[in-house]
Parts: C-alpha cells; sequence; structure tokens
C-alpha cells in the first residue's frame, strides 16, 4: 500500500450556478486510491458524491465549476489538463460505469461498434481487429453468444446484459481507473450481484482502481476496501470498509447504518398503541385472490406476454402482505388487478367477501374507498399544478362537498398524521423533497379511510434514512389506523423489514407464500434462496 | 443465408409497408374530395363564370355552346358523375383540359414541375444545412448568453417575408454584384437565388425541430458514455448526437414539401419564374378550376409519397423499429429475447 496512489484528489471544491443562486456542492474533499482496491463514496442524494465522480472524469455539467482543487491520476493533474489532453486520458486511463444501462448506450449503434470505437480511439487496433476484440470483451464481462450479441443493438439487451455491456466499455482500454456512478441502482438484486461480481474480477485481473459511488451502504460494505462518508459535500468519515461500518464514529454514518435496510433483518415495530380491535372483526382474509390472469397482448398476437398466471392470495386483516419479485415477475400487475386499475383476464378477488372484479359503474366508483394505492414514484403520482392541501383533501371531493374551511382542517389533520406540518399546506409537488412528497400520497390514499393500501414499492425511490422513516411511518399507521397492507417490492432486504406474509413471484406465478419469518429463514424454492442471498450486506451484517 | 432471411421477412416487411400506402392513398382521395366540394361549393357554373373571367361581357350564354364546353373540359353530368370519373382519371394521368389555355393540365404540370422541383429540392438541402450548422454552432456555444444569442437568429427565416427576401437578394446579387440572374428559369444558376430565399424559411422549421432533438440527445446518458470514452468531439456530435437527432428531424420533410408548394407561388412571382407556383396562380386569376384541381391533387401526390417515404425510412434507419419489423413473424421463442434476455 506503500505505492503512489492511483488516484488522488485533493481540497476538490466545485459550485454551481453563479451569484445568488450559487450553490456550493463539494466542499473540500480528499480522496486517496490504490491500484487494485476499491473506495466507496457513500452518500445520500445532494451530499455531492456524484459530482466528485464527475469532477474526476472531467465531465462536470454545464454551470458546475472546479473552483479550488487537484485531482491527479498516476501523478498526473487532470484538473491541470485542457479538454483536448482529457480527452485522451477518458477511456484510457479513467474509465466510466454510468448509473442507468438503459440510457447511457446508443439506441442506434451495434453494441460490438460502441466498444470498438473506445478501442481503435485509444489503440493501434484497426477496424476489424477492434471489432474481434470487442467481441473478446463481450466474451470476458460474461454476455453469452458474444459474436450474435456484438451484432445486436441496446434495445435487444436486457438491463443486466447492457450493463455489462458498459462494464466491458469502461474496461476496454484497461485504464488504471474506473469510476462506478452507482453502477447497479437501476437493476434487480440477482443481476446486481452478478455485476458487481464480474467488475471485482476484472479489477483483480487487471488491478484497476475502482472509485464505486453508491447510496447502498450494504454493497459498499460488501464490496469496498475502504469508504469514505459524504455528507452537505464534505465527507464526515472515512476508514476501512469493516471498521466504519461496525463501528461507525460520526453521527451522520451513524445513521445510515441504522437505516440500511441490507444491514438489519428485523421486523419494524409500531411506536404507537394500536388501536383497539373492533368487536365483530372476522378471521375470515379481507382479501382473497383465486387464479387471478392477465395476458398482454404483443404485436400482432404473437408475442402476447403472459403477465401473470393463475395467482392465488390469501390476505388477512391488519397484515402487512408482501409480494417480491423481480422485474417482469407481474407482481405490479396482480397489484393493479386487486386494485381495479387494470382488468383481469379471468380469476377472481374477492374483498371481505364481495367480488370486486364483476364491479362495475357506479358500485365500483363507491368502492374504491376501500382500497388505495400509493405508487413508486412519489412526485409523478402528484399533480404538480395542485397544492398539498387541495391534493390530500380531492379523494373526499368525489364523495361529498367540503368547504374551504372543512377542507383546510382535515388536510390538516391528514398532514399531522402523516408527520408533516401545517406549513407544507400551500406547497406544490415540486417544492417537496421525495419522502415528503410520499408521504403526501399516503396522506391522501388515507383520506377516504381506506382498510387495504396497495403499496407499489413505496420507498424504492428514496434515500435510505428516508425510506427508513416512511416505513417506520407505514408500521406506526397500521397499528393506529388497523390498516392492512399489501406492500409490492423488489427488495427482500425491505419486505423482511415490515412484512407479515410474503409472496414470492417470478414469471407471472407465485413461487412460495407463507409467514414472513418461514419464507425468510427456510425458503423452500431455489429461486427465493438466490434472491436472499443477493441482498447486499450480509457478510458484514450477520 | 441473407437472402433467405430476406424472404422470411417478407410477410412482416407488408404488414409493415402495406398501411403506410394505405395512409398515403387516403391522404390523395381526402385532398381530392375536399378540393372538388369546396369548388363545386362556389356559387356559379364554373365555366360561365371561366368565360367570363376571359371574354368579360362578350362572354357566350348561348346553351348549346356552353353544353359543348362543358363536355369538353369535362363538367357535364351529375356532381357525382363528376366527382367518380374524375378522380378514376387521376389514376390514368387525366387532369383534365384548361378553361383558360386549352391545354391538358397535365402536359402544364409536366412542363412547370421541374422547374419548381429544382427550386424546392435546392432550397431543402440549404435548409438543411443551414439548420444544421446553427444547431452544431448552438450546441458548441459557451457562454449560455452566446447559446441563447445564436438560437435567435434561424426563426428571423419565418419571419421576414419571401417576397422582402427576394427583392433584397436580386437588388445585391443580380443588379449589384451580378453574380446571378434576377428572373428566369434557365439553368442551375437562375435556380439559386429562388432556392435560398424559400431555403430561410424552411430552415427555420428544420432548425426549431433539429436543435430540440440534439440538446436533448446531449443531454442523453449515452453521449456522456461516449465523452467517457475520450472520443473526440466530432465523432461524439456526428455519431452519438446527430444519428439520432436526424430521426426526428426527418418527420417534417413532408410537411416542409407541403410549405414550399405554396411558397414557391411567392418567389415565382419575384423572380419572373415558371412553375407550379405561377401556374396556380394563373389558374385562380383566371377561374381555371380544372389546372387549380390539378395542381392541388399533384401536390397532394407528392406530399403523400415524401411522408410515406419517410415513414419507411424510419424502418431501415431505426434499429428500434426495424427489429420490431423483423421479429413480427417468428413467434415468441424468438420475440422473447430481446426482452427477457438472460442476466444469469
Amino acid at each position: 500500500m506503500s505505492a503512489a496512489p492511483v488516484l488522488r484528489v485533493t481540497n476538490l471544491h466545485v459550485t454551481y450556478g453563479s451569484g445568488s443562486a450559487r450553490h456550493h456542492a463539494v466542499r473540500g474533499v480528499d480522496l486517496e486510491l490504490g491500484a487494485g482496491r476499491i473506495l466507496a463514496v457513500v452518500g445520500e442524494s445532494g451530499s455531492g458524491k456524484s459530482t466528485v465522480a464527475n469532477a474526476v472524469l472531467g465531465l462536470l455539467p454545464d454551470g458546475a465549476r472546479l473552483t479550488e482543487g487537484v485531482v491527479e491520476v498516476e501523478g498526473v493533474h487532470l484538473t491541470a489538463m485542457r479538454e483536448r489532453a482529457l480527452r485522451r486520458v477518458r477511456g484510457d486511463i479513467v474509465g466510466y460505469v454510468p448509473q442507468d444501462p438503459s440510457r447511457s448506450l446508443n439506441p442506434v449503434l451495434r453494441i460490438g461498434e460502441q466498444i470498438a470505437e473506445a478501442l481503435r480511439r485509444h489503440t493501434d487496433l484497426n477496424r476489424a481487429d477492434a471489432a474481434a476484440r470487442a467481441v473478446e470483451i463481450l466474451d470476458e464481462v460474461g454476455i453469452p453468444d458474444p459474436e450474435l450479441r456484438a451484432r445486436q443493438y441496446p434495445h435487444e439487451l436486457s438491463g443486466g446484459l447492457r450493463q455489462r455491456v458498459l462494464i466491458g466499455i469502461a474496461w476496454a482500454c484497461t485504464p488504471q481507473l474506473v469510476v462506478a456512478d452507482e453502477p447497479t441502482s437501476a437493476l434487480d438484486v440477482t443481476v446486481q450481484r452478478h455485476v458487481l461480481d464480474r467488475m471485482e474480477e476484472l479489477r483483480a485481473a487487471h488491478g484497476t482502481a475502482v472509485l464505486l459511488i453508491t447510496h447502498d451502504l450494504a454493497v459498499a460494505a460488501d464490496r469496498a476496501d475502504d469508504i469514505v462518508v459524504m455528507q452537505h459535500g464534505q465527507i464526515v468519515e472515512s476508514g476501512k470498509a469493516a471498521e466504519v461500518l461496525s463501528n461507525p464514529q460520526h453521527e451522520y454514518t451513524r445513521a445510515l447504518v441504522g437505516a440500511a435496510p441490507g444491514l438489519h433483518s428485523a421486523r419494524m415495530l409500531p411506536r404507537v398503541e394500536p388501536a383497539a380491535v373492533t368487536a365483530g372483526t372476522s378471521d375470515a382474509p379481507l382479501l382473497t385472490v383465486r387464479g387471478l390472469q392477465k395476458t398482454y397482448p404483443g404485436d400482432g398476437g404473437a408475442g402476447a406476454v403472459h403477465a401473470v398466471k393463475g395467482v392465488d392470495l390469501d390476505i388477512r386483516r391488519r397484515e402487512t402482505f408482501a409480494i417480491v419479485g423481480e422485474s417482469g415477475s407481474g407482481k405490479s400487475t396482480t397489484a393493479r388487478m386487486i386494485a381495479r386499475i387494470i382488468d383481469s383476464d379471468s380469476g377472481e378477488i374477492r374483498f371481505d367477501g364481495e367480488d370486486l372484479t364483476a364491479m362495475e359503474g357506479e358500485r365500483l366508483r363507491r368502492f374504491r374507498q376501500y382500497i388505495q394505492v400509493v405508487f413508486q414514484n412519489p412526485v409523478g403520482s402528484l399533480d404538480p399544478r395542485m397544492t398539498v392541501e387541495r391534493l390530500v383533501t380531492e379523494p373526499l371531493r368525489a364523495q361529498r362537498f367540503l368547504s374551504r374551511r372543512e377542507r383546510a382542517a382535515t388536510a390538516r389533520e391528514l398532514l399531522d398524521q402523516v408527520r408533516l406540518g401545517p406549513e407544507h399546506l400551500e406547497r406544490r409537488p415540486a417544492q417537496l423533497s421525495g419522502g415528503q412528497a410520499q408521504r403526501v400520497a399516503i396522506a391522501r390514499a388515507l383520506a377516504v379511510r381506506p382498510e387495504l393500501l396497495v403499496l407499489d414499492e413505496p420507498v424504492s425511490a428514496l434515500d435510505v434514512s428516508v425510506q427508513e422513516q416512511v416505513l417506520q411511518l407505514l408500521v406506526d399507521l397500521q397499528a393506529e389506523h388497523g390498516l392492512t397492507y399489501l406492500f409490492i417490492s423488489h427488495d427482500l432486504a425491505v419486505v423482511r423489514q415490515i412484512s407479515d406474509s410474503i409472496a414470492v413471484m417470478s414469471k407471472g406465478e407465485v413461487l412460495e407464500r407463507g409467514p414472513a419469518a418461514e419464507v425468510l429463514s427456510d425458503p423452500r424454492s431455489e429461486y427465493t434462496r438466490e434472491l436472499l442471498a443477493a441482498i447486499p450486506g450480509q457478510v458484514t451484517a450477520s | 443465408m441473407r437472402s433467405a432471411g430476406r424472404l422470411h421477412r417478407a410477410g412482416p416487411v407488408l404488414r409493415f409497408v402495406a398501411p403506410k400506402v394505405l395512409q398515403a392513398l387516403f391522404v390523395v382521395w381526402a385532398t381530392y374530395t375536399v378540393t372538388f366540394l369546396l369548388i363545386h361549393a362556389l356559387p356559379g357554373d364554373p365555366v360561365l363564370a371561366a368565360l367570363a373571367v376571359r371574354a368579360g361581357d362578350a362572354a357566350t350564354t348561348d346553351p348549346e355552346v356552353l353544353d359543348a364546353l362543358r363536355a369538353q373540359y369535362g363538367l357535364d353530368g351529375s356532381i357525382l358523375h363528376q366527382y367518380v370519373s374524375h378522380f378514376l382519371a387521376l389514376f390514368r394521368g387525366d387532369l383534365g383540359v384548361s378553361m383558360a389555355t386549352g391545354y391538358d393540365v397535365s402536359d402544364m404540370v409536366a412542363r412547370a414541375l421541374p422547374k419548381t422541383v429544382a427550386v424546392a429540392a435546392l432550397a431543402l438541402v440549404l435548409g438543411f444545412v443551414g439548420a444544421l450548422a446553427f444547431t452544431i454552432a448552438a450546441y458548441l456555444a459557451r457562454p449560455q448568453w452566446l447559446r441563447g444569442a445564436i438560437s435567435q437568429i434561424p426563426p428571423l427565416g419565418i419571419a421576414i417575408p419571401a417576397f422582402l427576401t427576394g427583392v433584397v437578394l436580386i437588388s445585391v446579387f443580380a443588379f449589384q454584384l451580378g453574380w446571378f440572374p434576377a428572373s428566369g428559369a434557365d439553368g442551375f444558376a437562375s435556380t439559386v437565388l429562388p432556392a435560398i430565399t424559400l431555403s430561410l424559411p424552411t430552415g427555420a422549421i428544420f432548425y426549431q425541430v433539429f436543435s430540440a432533438a440534439v440538446f436533448e440527445a446531449g443531454e442523453a446518458g449515452f453521449v456522456r458514455t461516449a465523452r467517457a470514452k475520450g472520443l473526440s468531439q466530432p465523432v461524439v456530435i456526428g455519431r452519438h448526437i446527430l444519428r439520432n437527432a436526424v430521426l426526428p428531424a426527418i418527420t417534417i420533410i413532408g410537411l416542409q414539401i407541403g410549405y414550399l408548394a405554396g411558397g414557391t407561388a411567392v418567389v415565382e412571382t419575384v423572380f419572373s419564374r415558371d412553375g407550379i407556383g405561377r401556374i396556380t396562380v394563373d389558374a385562380v386569376l383566371a377561374r381555371d378550376i380544372n389546372v387549380v384541381t390539378g395542381v392541388v391533387m399533384v401536390v397532394a401526390v407528392i406530399y403523400a409519397v415524401t411522408t410515406m417515404i419517410v415513414d419507411l425510412l424510419y424502418g431501415v434507419l431505426d434499429p428500434r423499429i426495424r427489429t420490431r419489423v423483423a421479429a413480427k413473424p417468428r413467434t415468441r421463442s424468438h420475440a422473447a429475447t430481446p426482452a427477457g434476455g438472460d442476466d444469469a
């Protein structure tokens, strides 16, 4: 470790904008990263961690300025270089793995060519040799049928394969340093594991230094040698990964570690007294689903997608029933059919004994107050032009007329339930943070006093600490109001924290279901075992 | 291998092409119908009106002569009969006879069309290239105010009327510098000034669509990937930004041709050229409805065909549409691969 570091960042300062709108995003960051090591920069959105990555790459967006500090790679001052010279460094000495594989490959160029062009730029390979080498690289990053895939276009590959292509591009010219900016946050957990494994192999094979930017402490715990925790543009704590996570010194790190779902396995408990169980509540399940099916017609009927193939579920009153699955498993389609947002092809949904699938028109409309939905993207599910007060009381207006005073009072009460102060009443969605927006969405769902809340990935767009607060809020609300939850998630770590029963879905079918403790501790299906094993952060947690 | 694949694809390609051809036919039919209805909704007898324009008070009112003229111009019989027979005649290339000149309308159009097409095509190319140049300049311009300033220039092209630019160009480049002829339609040199005049509004419209597409593509993740690969600026712009940005821009070529067809009327008048625009103006003034209908139909066909070609071109240029076309007949096993893929 005594050798000179591959990457050294000294006293980095970056600001956005100018004049009164100036925002100091990075305030004096120092980093040091040796060959063959992985340094994780961990922080929540707005911490400045991505800005650090961009500054290292010399790809700061318009309006951002590096006001002070030095970035050195292999002793060369990148910050002193002109753009032309930097273009020779990027891709050759510094590689980059972007966040979102679905948008990071050129849709009109073939996969092989997108690797080959980097090779032609930085090596002496001619067109044919570069194309041949691109196929080899595809093979090295674990893409099956590399020759076929090289001739395909990005839209013909799944997200995991695209991310492997991007990793291949990053390592194409065997750089000394690779900057990976949230490389797996858009991927399913099982895919995430394979992709990260692949990065580690390449690092080991070439002795590459990796700067891993992530919001996920568990990923950092599994993969990094060293960790740097950032908050408000500053490093609040740094050190060996194991030490930082097992014995966090700074308050913020402790909060982050405490909030990270991957590092904890306990079920959250309500912090409030549960509402007294009203008499006459039967033991019969609140919701029963039998043989639910949905097929989406493909182009011309040939490519029809069987999204849900005969799902049976029983959801008891006041429990949290989680459906876990990866993208394409049919979990969201199932939830939407239960909420009657989309129609099922066949099967039966009974809510409190009443057949939901047969309901139409006015009866269905009145019934909707019993089942409410909270969606994944909190900002997108709120009308940007409405104030919070109107947003949360709008469902009520479908039922009866509210005077201005009643409306204000109800809105205040609803916000209070989701622990938001009355000062938020006049705000609009754009003025809310992600967590606040999701609270407003929950308040809106609660407005009509539903019995069942369908929560479709309610926390997966949120930062970990916010995620934990929203989950805790949901647990408390459940106890206070005697709610039943249908919780849809791709993240077993989150599901573990909140659910009583779990159903694991894959390819439109329920592979197994049962009490949460049982499914998690003694999974019967191979797929569930794989999902469990893929949760990052387990080594450190145990 | 390749030819076998092509045969295999014949079915889906047909399924991709057929609706677009039907759409084009529909546009032609709808244009014909609307034009026919509009002309016949005008008050008065079309033959009488045309005669009155030509001969004034001396126009004949003898019913027999009028009937003979109606038969000659294809305006006899019931409205429905005219509607059907004229439409069928279109497919034979028969556009009727001009009431003002007595020539076949198809001959008149055939003589005028090449001159107009020469100007319009050059205008289209100049407009496209100009829009491209301004877009790249604006994309590369720093700081922000310079980019803003450059972006304000192309809209002037549509704000300044064509007759004004035409007159200015004539007085500078024809009268003062003597580089190009001020009028006439002989040779390439005579097309330059009218084409420039027409290219300004055309380019302005291209610029609006093109710059929006380029700025959007410039923000895209794949451009970031390209820059992170260390590719040179021309490669990033040419291969990664422009190749994605031309797709939306070519969609409006059809619209531009519709605009150019109308725009040539002014330009051909200003530069005293023969062409479709001139014919149209003369025909309208002479109440020569056969020529008006004929010109409208020719423009409609050109518009429909270009739009169709552009639509079909999408299938060639955009690999996402290409695979959708190609993947249709192969059933589930193959169609599932792109979406599902294998991650393990």
